[in-house]
């Protein structure tokens, strides 16, 4: 080692200067926010009251290259001139920067003279050959015959006689029309007309409908929603067919303005679930909106329970079903899950399969989820509690078998067991995310570590093997995916309070549990319904299945409008035939 | 505390009222009246069922006419601040004996089952936690857990008595009226206390509404939890005899131990901690938020959520205070039991009576009819 080195050590010498990467601040983060509100008004108001001006301030923003966002609710009024148009559409939307926005020029024949016109939309969200035929074509080409009109208005007569398309809106603010093109529109600026064009022709590519991937019933539809929100709820208006089932409209996301649809069937459902549905949703206020469960996140009522608050689901049966019982969906445009409210904790463990099939099986289903949902949270506690605290309740036989296993392994059951808690949830992750063809691969590895590997190594024991199996099945048997993700982290908790004071943690355990589910409320309505507080029908379809035929009234807790589903005797014909009915079937034969 | 937005309905309360109730049956309830009446503890269970269902018939009559009103409205609407000051007193001190008392007797409990080598402090803390977390979530939660909890204890009390009954022997019974039904009703007017529990709806009169609510809860309440120490006390004779049955400590672990199925079904007493350790924590639970709603609303405080950890901690020190186990039971049974029923009804009637009295008298209708003007 040289002197130099030695030295560095003893004694602290200035590092040398390294290039780091520093992420710097951009521009419009150094002013202060007072100064950027206070730009926007004025831009605002010089748009208003000078459009000159306006276009000016345009041009010096495009050649600084500084971008321009509108922000939601400025409603800047769209100029006549089509060069202000053109240079603001560009400018916005980085013209010709972006190159999936195509922006063609074009001139259009109104009364005779030719009047300059560009149309503007996204390449890949529009459909180019609606465009081509139904926009383009009639403006360039048909705009040339002979149009016998006394319209002079240039807005007026080419909606009456060049659109030649039926999904046609006249905006006439800028926001209005960035947010169509957004969304897969196109738009048409046209000299002399203050306003613009919106066509909707979206025609983006998207999955087709297949089978739901996490609800898969053996009986019963097997359509699956998609990301397209007009698909998805067309796919529940199919079943619906009902016209009071409405879909409102809510744009959720500042920069992403994401439709949501908020579905609820207007004679049934409580006026006041829907409307704190709608004001959760309005009054949401973020940047970008992704996915379903990012929406759920933010409406949900708390956000540390272990159980879900909203039932999401992938059927639109399902979402069909619950909305004729009384309940609101919310669905969003690139997301396959549908969000239905109240939840209640019985739902989660309900299958749509449930009503499908005969009331005895799917009681059976029912009672089979329920324990296994059980078993996926206590065993491996009580596993824990009865071999360190409560022995003298394992028969004879099974203690020494208990005993003879655990023999060669060095460690305590709560080590053992965390060991392969672990490794199954480790499995469990890499499975999911490991590419499709190692996934099998990785299966064998994990079943050779939880199983063979393991217990010949005397790491763990068999009996050990059994119960993390038995545990992992039961949390797959969950059909609510969030519930069952909530059972595996309680788990862990079950198995510390089953180690540290045996049956009397586990019961602590399961009383602040049942405290806290009982506290719980999804949009009002308590989550452990119909059990706690008790409400009419207990065990009647929240619980329990109900014969078809028996199913007479809505969920009470729900408050409906209109609380009867189907008369008291809904299958007429069970009532005794009457004797002057013969007289009536005689009719009837003559008629026939 | 705003009670407006409260609404307890009929079967939580009278959950709550069992399970403040029918605890007693997994302590030392059974051995005490085996004590009391020898083999005749049926008939001493139904002689203080009838006598404290003639009682609440009393109080819920009195009690008309102040439907919105709970105990400490009512002391008020009598005496004003001194009364509420008596009414609190004597409550609180049912509160703090009874659930410190009964904290002691179930942690002793769950050391001779299972934790036979944890200090009883690390045990007491459990069902402490438990109480603790249900009176920070309020009556509402605990209404609600009483709802789902009592069923299942109810149904875990149902399989140990199927489960044991096979082993009792009806001669167990005799003789049948044991030291004499004169004697056995004389005797047993102090046991009356066994049935205190019902205080529970003089805290939730208000969440009740009406008058009509208040009287079923009762009514039925302590019927339900009559019918409980009916079936725990004859069993407990029947396949214990007496007086052999005076000398454990645990009837309801010693009925559990003798279950015996074949090979596989043998000592699963472990099994029933659920339901016993479950009872222990929700009786505190209901116990202690009895004793912070009457605080609280003695001194007309907004919030009682800051004196939980307080009140908690107080119950798990006086928990600690007695000895051991014997003591602990010798205290229960020998001072509180007897005169528990002085607060929980003499008392009570005492300041409905009262109420009813002086609201009837001319001077207070004309104040009350001055008012309506």
């Amino acid at each position: 080692m040289n002197t130099g080195k030695l030295k560095s050590i003893f004694i602290f010498t200035e590092p040398e200067p390294k290039e780091q990467f520093i992420l710097k601040e951009n521009e419009t983060d150094k002013k202060k926010e007072s100064d950027s509100n206070k730009a926007k008004i004025k831009i605002k108001e010089q748009t208003k009251s000078n459009p000159q001006k306006n276009d000016d301030n345009e041009k010096s923003r495009s050649k600084d290259k500084t971008p321009y966002h509108l922000t939601k609710g400025e409603n800047i009024e769209i100029v006549g001139e089509l060069d202000k148009n053109l240079e603001f559409i560009k400018t916005v939307f980085y013209i010709p920067q972006n190159g999936d926005v195509v922006l063609r020029e074009f001139e259009v024949i109104i009364n005779k003279k030719p009047v300059p016109a560009f149309a503007v939309y996204i390449d890949g969200l529009a459909d180019r050959k609606v465009v081509a035929d139904n926009i383009l074509n009639p403006l360039m080409v048909l705009s040339n015959l002979d149009i016998k009109s006394e319209v002079t208005d240039i807005m007026h007569f080419v909606k009456k006689h060049l659109m030649a398309y039926g999904q046609i809106m006249v905006a006439k603010t800028y926001d209005k029309v960035i947010e169509e093109i957004n969304f897969g529109g196109c738009a048409v600026f046209i000299d002399g007309m203050r306003g613009a064009f919106t066509a909707d022709v979206k025609g983006w590519e998207h999955r087709n409908i297949s089978r739901p991937n996490t609800e898969l019933v053996i009986r019963g539809p097997q359509e699956g929603f998609n990301e397209v929100l007009r698909v998805n709820t067309a796919l529940v208006r199919k079943i619906l067919k009902d016209e009071d089932l409405i879909v409102e409209t809510i744009l959720i996301g500042e920069r992403s303005k994401t439709p949501c649809s908020l579905m609820y069937i207007k004679d049934i459902a409580n006026d006041s679930l829907v409307n704190e549905v709608r004001r959760r949703l309005k009054s949401i206020k973020t940047d970008y909106l992704i996915d379903s469960g990012e929406l759920e996140q933010l409406i949900e009522d708390s956000s540390y329970l272990p159980t879900p608050q909203l039932i999401a689901t992938e059927r639109p049966d399902r979402v069909a079903a619950y909305l004729s019982k009384g309940k609101v969906a919310v669905m969003m445009h690139g997301s396959p899950f549908c969000l239905v409210m109240p939840a209640c904790a019985a739902s989660l463990f309900h299958a749509s399969e449930d009503s499908y099939i005969r009331f005895p099986y799917s009681n059976f289903l029912r009672l089979v989820r329920f324990l296994a949902a059980t078993l996926s949270l206590l065993l491996p506690g009580i596993y824990v509690a009865v071999t360190n605290f409560h022995v003298e309740m394992l028969p004879t036989d099974l203690l020494l078998a208990i005993a003879a296993s655990r023999e060669k392994v060095p460690f305590p059951v709560i080590v053992e067991i965390l060991i392969m808690e672990f490794s199954f949830e480790l499995i469990r992750e890499a499975g999911i995310r490991i590419p499709g063809p190692i996934g099998p691969t990785l299966g064998i590895i994990g079943a050779l570590i939880l199983g063979q590997a393991a217990v010949a190594a005397n790491i763990v024991s068999p009996i050990l093997i059994i119960i993390v199996a038995v545990t992992g099945i039961g949390s797959f048997a969950v059909p609510n995916f969030s519930a069952a993700f909530g059972f595996r982290i309680l788990r862990f908790i079950y198995i510390i309070l089953g180690a540290i004071a045996g049956f009397l943690g586990i019961t602590l355990g399961l009383f602040l549990h049942v405290l806290l589910q009982v506290d719980q409320k999804s949009f009002g309505v308590p989550f452990m319904t119909p059990l706690a507080p008790k409400a009419v029908g207990i065990f009647s379809e929240s619980t329990t299945r109900e014969k078809t035929w028996n199913m007479e009234r809505r969920p009470d807790y729900l408050n409906t409008k209109d609380d009867q589903r189907q008369p008291k005797i809904c299958r007429k014909w069970v009532i005794p035939q009457k004797k002057n009915s013969s007289k009536n079937r005689k009719e009837d034969s003559n008629e026939q | 505390m705003n009670n407006k937005t409260i609404n307890i309905g009929i079967f939580e309360n009278i959950c709550m009222l069992v399970a403040l109730t029918s605890t007693q049956t997994y302590l030392g309830m059974p051995r005490m009246i085996a004590e009391a009446s020898g083999s005749a503890g049926w008939m001493l269970i139904l002689y203080l069922l009838a006598i404290s269902l003639l009682l609440f018939f009393i109080i819920q009559w009195l009690y008309k006419g102040n439907e919105g009103l709970d105990i400490v409205d009512i002391s008020e609407k009598l005496g004003g601040m001194p009364v509420k000051l008596i009414t609190l007193i004597l409550f609180e001190a049912v509160v703090f004996m009874g659930s410190s008392l009964t904290l002691r007797q179930f942690a002793e409990d769950m050391k001779i089952i299972s934790l036979n080598i944890s200090p009883i402090s690390y045990v007491t803390l459990f069902f402490v936690a438990g109480a603790l977390v249900a009176c920070l979530l309020g009556i509402e939660a605990i209404s609600r857990a009483s709802a789902l909890i009592v069923p299942v204890i109810f149904t875990g009390f149902i399989i140990l008595i199927i489960s044991v009954i096979g082993r009792g022997n009806i001669l167990n019974l005799a003789p049948i009226f044991g030291i004499g039904p004169k004697k056995l009703f004389l005797e047993s007017l102090p046991r009356i206390s066994i049935f205190s529990g019902y205080i529970i709806i003089l805290i939730t009169a208000p969440y009740v509404r009406t008058h009509e609510n208040f009287r079923k809860i009762g009514l039925y309440g302590l019927a339900a939890s009559g019918f409980i120490m009916f079936v725990s006390v004859v069993t407990y004779t029947l396949v214990i005899p007496y007086p052999v049955s005076t000398q454990y400590f645990l009837p309801s672990f010693q009925l559990a131990r003798m279950i015996n199925y074949g090979r596989f079904f043998q000592r699963l007493e472990s099994i029933f901690v659920f339901t016993w350790a479950s009872s222990a924590i929700l009786y505190l639970s209901v116990l202690i938020y009895i004793g912070l709603h009457l605080f609280a609303k003695t001194f007309g405080l907004k919030y009682f959520k800051p004196l939980v950890f307080s009140f908690c901690t107080i119950i798990f020190t006086l928990s600690l205070l007695p000895e051991n186990l014997p003591s602990a039971v010798h205290i229960e049974s020998s001072i509180f039991r007897n005169y528990l029923f002085i607060i929980t009804f003499i008392y009570v009637i005492l300041l409905f009576s009262l109420t009813k009295v002086f609201r009837n008298l001319p001077s207070q209708q004309k104040k009350r009819g001055a008012k309506n003007d």
